[in-house]
């Protein structure tokens, strides 16, 4: 198990209260360090090894830049092998939430927990927002970096990028380099490069939303595709209703800044999906509507602030 | 009313492409000016004891590589230009990129750097011969100091503007210090690091011939003042000539050496 925030020996008390931050053995390239916990942990599971655990707890989580209280008061668990989608207004800070998960941010309060059963697995990759990608390297090159940064012997990193690059349909492009390709086929090698990672928990912060409609959508299914292979807990960032509801199992929805949880909604839609299918149905229609309507308020509160800002 | 038609246009008369007749007009400009001095310089239009004619210098140019003496002097001057190149670009490029990298480094060094910058490089050569004496020690470290500001100032810049998703992709996939060096910061740099080079280069080449004119007894350097001394003006031009090449050599070179190792710069 890996834990933002600190830790007491009772795991009771230790789970649901405000932490101090983590950043004890902190270095210049990374702000915060996630403790591992070895021996006293492996004791705590055992004795907890009865209940089901899920895979991403946060516990009163609160962020703050100077006085600008980026998220407040946000506490949900995650299960395993779920795709957990969060949606917002702009600047309600989803996108710091995924940093701290990320581990490139810190937490100012609060804690997190993540349950990470195999110790071979790095705990999460992201999928970034926009170019993300090395320029200066391969597509395959690109693919395999996680892989290399964890030292895997060069079989296994030969299988399982090329597993992922046939996957989303790059295999052709293996030796291209980045500005060879399209936005979208930039987009997938950056999906590859998390997958082909094999991490507990894979972020993703709006990882299509500077792509076209068409281009998307494919990308979309695409992932649905790769991801029903393993079923991998997935936290989705996104500012797009039906994004939510096409990929995501349950919604949490933000409120605008500060950032804190107004609602959940539980997408009770079958699986392997088919989006265009899923468009059509009346329980689309009604979902939309039930996120929307959550989200309605939050937005406009946004955008007054913003106003405020502004004048 | 008025109706404006756009016709089509048949593609433009000319037999040659735009880049063939740029190549051509590129030729051709030296060559015309070759041609009037050499006309001016036979016909007494200007003083040949300033300007020989070119037939002149090109005669003195073939005497001297049968000599040996040109391609001698050369080969001192490039050997002192790869060393000083290499003592001055290794400890830019590590200082460079640790300054682009940690922000304490790059405060500790930033205030040197922007003090000792300024300083006309060529005010140091007395400096220079103080310390390491009249013998290739002081050529070599002059070339480094000319080598060594634009490259360092490039380095640190050029890893600064790297966008900054790149490190914290290599920070979420865990890339260590080393990794994030070789990965990352480098490659990242690198288009910007050619270009400080290349800027060195240049410095380094000014150095150079001034370090080898005031203080040497080789080089292309001293070919030319000795040439002054003597008065042997097609002697100057030959050298001076030689030098023109080597600038243009290191910038075909560069030109190779980044399509090589920058691949993915876009075209």
């Amino acid at each position: 198990m890996t834990r933002y925030g600190d830790m007491r020996e009772d795991p009771d008390i230790a789970r649901c209260r405000a932490s101090a931050d983590a950043r004890a053995r902190s270095s210049a390239l990374q702000q915060i360090e996630f403790l591992t916990m070895t021996r006293a942990l492996s004791k705590i599971e055992a004795s907890q090894s009865a209940k089901p655990r899920s895979a991403i707890r946060i516990c009163d989580l609160r962020k703050t830049f100077g006085p600008l209280v980026a998220i407040d008061d946000v506490s949900v668990e995650i299960a395993r092998g779920e795709f957990f989608m969060i949606v917002g207004p702009s600047g309600c800070g989803k996108t710091t939430l995924l940093r701290i998960l990320a581990g490139l941010e810190s937490i100012t309060a609060g804690s997190i927990e993540i349950e990470t059963p195999t110790s071979h697995r790095p705990v999460n990759s992201m999928i970034f927002q926009g170019e993300s990608i090395f320029p200066w390297m391969t597509v395959w090159n690109n693919a395999a970096y996680g892989l290399r940064m964890r030292s895997v012997p060069g079989p296994v990193i030969k299988e399982v990028v090329g597993h992922y690059l046939a996957r989303t349909g790059l295999t052709r492009f293996a030796d291209y380099y980045p500005h060879q390709l399209s936005g979208g086929m930039r987009q997938r090698v950056s999906i590859a490069r998390a997958f082909a990672n094999d991490p507990e928990i894979l972020l993703m912060d709006e990882p299509f939303s500077a792509l076209d409609a068409q281009n998307k959508l494919l990308l979309q299914e695409e992932l649905l595709r790769i991801w029903e292979e393993h079923k991998k807990t997935v936290v989705f960032i996104t500012h797009s209703v039906d994004e939510a509801v096409f990929l995501g199992d349950r919604i949490m929805v933000m409120t605008a800044q500060p950032g804190k949880l107004k609602s959940f909604v539980q997408v009770p839609v079958a699986r392997p999906r088919n989006i265009i299918e899923l468009q059509q149905t009346r329980q689309y229609g009604e979902l939309i509507t039930q996120i929307w309507s959550s989200l309605r308020e939050e937005v406009d509160r946004a955008r007054r602030q913003e106003e405020e800002m502004t004048t | 009313m008025s109706v404006q038609t756009i016709a089509s246009r048949p593609e433009a008369a000319s037999r040659l492409s735009a880049r063939a007749r740029d190549r051509l007009l590129n030729v051709a400009s030296p060559l015309a000016l070759l041609l009037v001095w050499e006309l001016c310089a036979r016909f007494g239009l200007i003083d040949t004891r300033f300007f020989p004619a070119p037939s002149s210098v090109l005669s003195t140019l073939i005497d001297m590589l049968h000599s040996g003496e040109l391609l001698t002097h050369t080969g001192i001057s490039m050997q002192r230009l790869a060393y000083g190149t290499l003592l001055g670009a290794v400890p830019a490029l590590v200082l460079g990129i640790a300054m682009g990298l940690n922000r304490s480094i790059r405060a500790l060094f930033d205030p040197l750097i922007a003090a000792t910058y300024p300083v006309p490089k060529s005010a140091i050569l007395p400096l220079a011969l103080l310390i390491f004496g009249l013998g290739e020690g002081s050529k070599i470290f002059m070339v480094a100091i000319g080598v060594f500001f634009p490259l360092v100032i490039n380095t640190t810049t050029g890893v600064l503007e790297i966008n900054k998703i790149y490190l914290d992709v290599g920070r979420n996939y865990k890339a260590n210090r080393w990794n994030t060096f070789w990965t990352i910061a480098l490659p990242g740099a690198l288009p910007v690091i050619m270009t400080g080079l290349r800027l060195g280069l240049g410095i380094g080449l000014v150095l150079l011939a001034l370090a080898e004119m005031m203080v040497a007894k080789s080089g292309l350097g001293y070919l030319i003042w000795s040439a002054w001394s003597t008065f042997e003006v097609e002697q100057m031009y030959v050298a001076l000539f030689a030098i023109a090449i080597i600038g243009i050599l290191i910038t075909l070179a560069f030109n190779e050496l980044e399509r090589i190792i920058i691949p993915w710069k876009a075209e």
